[in-house]
This record gives structure tokens, sequence and C-alpha cells, in this order.
């Protein structure tokens, strides 16, 4: 069953489970199949770098090592504060209600880039936020850090969207950039509407 | 920094630098001690069952296989780290493909196959010298904005010069006062999605601009994503989700 996210508003508490949206959701996807001659398709492994081993999916391991190349287990590893100390706990927002008080303006919104979406069936929760967007950190499970997440109301739904801060800089002439491209590896007709579908 | 060409209103374009802005790590994982750790990758496995199956006849012989010996255990392979790997093809005969045919499978929401096309691998757009990307007029109010896409990725925009520094100066000013993002787009009048590598998904783009003082803040945004509610199921789904929830 989903679990269920718990908002307080104004005095008011309102429960509703998050729904994941993504872009396959609402518009499709597409993906690449390589097929050989005969029209039959292949699947994609890993060689390693002597090109004696051939690796199948999920025919690989992450370990840790110390620095001596002893093996670590993971459980035995500790959370540290980039500014030093011990991280602690961020408990789950499915653990308590969360209390919502704190709003932000578009431009402190656009400060963040977001990584997840989620969809709340809860109109009485629309209704409480009206034009407000608060933000909270969120965290799916117990961690070391939450995650800035924004609840707005929009098209008659409620949207969480959780990402993560970007620290702009405003430029002086002074600061020019030099073009570097070498870490790059990685007519229509006007209408009212754009079209996000892009090719599906 | 890499280069992207840009057109201004008034349809002057010059190249400049884009960058991503990386995440702050506040937190990280430690030894026990508080020194550095070092990841590592290893071989965990090499064999599939279809390679054991067809090594012990069928999936009965495989399961006997296993339960008396450790058959999918390469005792000289398994354990061994990995630094660099090449990604290759395989047949269904587990012979390496030295040649395939990419086709691209375009699917539905549902998951339902919608269309299969020769995959050509679209080249990107933000560079190109004859056709730069497009200011093109469109604008949205931030407030809008917000509520009508998902921005999953974003560039600053940087000059490299002193007369490219005053072109995104007056391009951030503008956007500033009028608290607004503008569409930029590819193609000749600026209605296709920006690709920022060969081959990389498509992208709708837009322009954000703050000042202050001399300073400026030019912000490529992208989005592939409306912020709308998912569609309602029809009766059929409705039941069939029912269904599973029990």
């Amino acid at each position: 069953m989903a679990r269920t996210l718990t908002f307080t508003v104004k005095g008011a508490e309102y429960a509703a489970p998050p729904v994941k949206l993504d872009r396959k959701k609402l518009y499709g996807w597409t993906e690449i199949a390589a097929l050989d001659d005969d029209g039959r398709e292949c699947r994609i492994v890993s060689m390693d770098e002597t090109g004696t081993l051939i690796i199948p999916k999920g025919g690989l391991g992450l370990g840790i090592l110390s620095p001596e190349n002893e093996w670590v287990d993971r459980s035995s590893l500790k959370a540290l504060k980039a500014g030093g100390g011990e991280a602690e706990t961020v408990p789950s927002s499915f653990g308590a209600p969360v209390a919502l008080s704190e709003t932000v303006d578009c431009d402190e919104f656009f400060n963040h880039t977001i990584s997840a979406v989620y969809q709340l069936d809860a109109p009485e929760l629309a209704e409480a936020l009206g034009q407000d967007v608060y933000v909270f950190s969120y965290s799916y499970r117990d961690s070391y850090e939450g995650s800035p997440a924004f609840l707005l109301a929009a098209s008659g739904s409620v949207f969480m969207l959780v990402g993560h801060k970007t620290e702009y800089e405003m430029l002086s002439l002074e600061q020019a950039g030099a073009i570097d491209e070498t870490g790059e590896e990685e007519e229509e007709e006007e209408s009212g509407e754009l079209d996000f579908s892009m090719g599906l | 920094m890499r280069a992207i060409r840009l057109a201004n209103e008034k349809k002057r374009d010059a190249e400049v630098g884009f960058e991503a802005l990386s995440k702050k790590q506040m937190v990280y994982l430690a030894l026990s001690d508080g020194r550095e750790k070092k990841n590592v990758k290893f071989v965990k496995s090499l064999a599939k069952f279809e390679v054991l199956t067809a090594k012990f006849g069928d999936p009965v012989k495989t399961g006997e296989a296993l339960i008396s010996g450790d058959p999918e255990i390469d005792m000289e392979q398994i354990g061994r780290f990995v630094n660099k790997t090449h990604r290759l093809w395989m047949t269904a005969d587990n012979k390496i493909a030295y040649r395939v045919n990419l086709v691209e499978i375009v699917r539905n929401p549902d998951g339902s196959e919608k269309e299969r096309r020769e995959f050509s691998k679209a080249q990107a757009n933000i560079k190109n010298e004859d056709i730069p990307v497009q200011w093109t007029g469109r604008l949205v109010p931030k407030t809008e904005a917000m509520r009508k896409f998902v921005f999953t990725k974003s560039y600053q925009i940087r000059h490299t010069s002193g007369l490219t520094y005053d072109f995104l100066y007056e391009m951030a000013r503008e956007l500033h006062e009028k608290k607004s993002f503008m569409l930029a787009g590819a193609g000749k009048k600026g209605g296709e999605p920006l690709r920022l590598t060969d081959g990389g998904e498509p992208y709708r783009g837009f322009l954000e601009g703050r000042i202050d003082g001399d300073r400026y803040c030019l912000i490529l945004h992208l989005t592939n994503m409306e912020l709308k509610p998912l569609p309602r199921p029809g009766p059929a789904e409705a039941k069939a989700a029912e269904g599973d929830g029990q």
C-alpha cells in the first residue's frame, strides 16, 4: 500500500499518498533496440579493459576499500558533515506530519533544480495552499540529508517538487569565462502550444 | 565551459559559454575512523542463466548442477577489480555482435508500442554557425512558468569578452525587468527543442535574467515535462488497479 504524507497547513491536517510523475507516464518514451542481421534482439554487456572478460548486465558490483586496500562493510561507514562533525539523522517525512510554515517566491524557487515530481490527490490541500508555494525539507527514508521540496497547487492538483539548490553567480565584466569543449561528451508553424511530446 | 550560440532580440548572435553548477555535497560517508574511503568496481557474476542452460542442456539439469556445485562461479575471475569497461552487443547465441541495426521503438504512456523507426542520432543544435539559438519573443511570466513546467536542468550563461558581457547583460536586464522567462529555441523560428549533445535528449529552453547594478546572471532553464496531473484512468484501468491493490 502506498505510504501517505501528512501536511499541516494553517492548523489543519491533510494527508495523501504521493504519486511519482515522470515524462514516461505523461508522454510515453522511446527505447533503442539493437537487432542482428537475422532481426533478433541483441543485449548489451560490458567488457573489461583487458578485453578478456565479458560481464553480463548486473554482473558488476560496487565495493568499498580502506586506504590499506582492506574490504570495508558499508554498515561500518559513518556520515560526516562537509563543514566537520558527524551528521545527524533526518527522519523520514512519512514518519510524522510535515508542518508547512515557510513560503518562497518564484526567484527562490528558481534557485533550485528539480529532480523529482510527485502528484498528491488532495483537493482540500490544494485549496489550503492557494497561490502560496511552501518549502520544507523532504526525506523519503531516515537519512542524513533532506532535500528541499516545494508544495504548490496547479491545474487543480497538488504537486511536490523535490530538488537541490543551485548557487548562481552574479557576474561582473571581469568574470569572463573561457570556452573549453574537452569535457563535452555528455521550419515550424507558430502555434500557441508548445509540443512536449518532442518526437514521440 | 561549453559554447552556445545565442541570438538576441535584434537577431544579432554571439558565441558565449555555459556551465552546469554542481550540487554541493553537504554530507559524505567516511570510514569509522573518519578517513576517506575508496570505491571500487568488481566482477560479481559472469554467468547468465541462459548460458548455463546452454551448457547443461535444460533448466532442470542446470538446477541440479547449481545444487551439486558452483558452476556459476568462476574462481579465477569473480571478485576481480575492474577499472574501465567497454560496452558491446551480444547476440541471442551469446556471441559478440560486430554489426547491429539500431531501431528506435516509440512507446505510449501505457507501455504499448506505437511505432518502430530506424534510429538516427540527432545532432546537437546549440552551436550552429548559421542558425543560433533564437530569442523567440515568447515571454512567460516567472509565476506562470513555476506552475506550468518542471525544470530539471539549468545552466549559467557566461560572457567570454567585453562585447559578450554587454550582449548578455542586456538580455538579463530585459528579462529581469519583465519578471519573465523567454523561450529560447533551435531552428529558424526557434520552435525546435534544444539538444545540448549529439544524440542527447531534446528539451524546451527558457532564459531567466537577473541584474544587480552592473552584475548580471543569465540562466538557461531546461524542461521536458509540463506540470500537469496524470490522466485519470478509464473504468477498466481503474478496476485493474483496484485488483492490484488487494
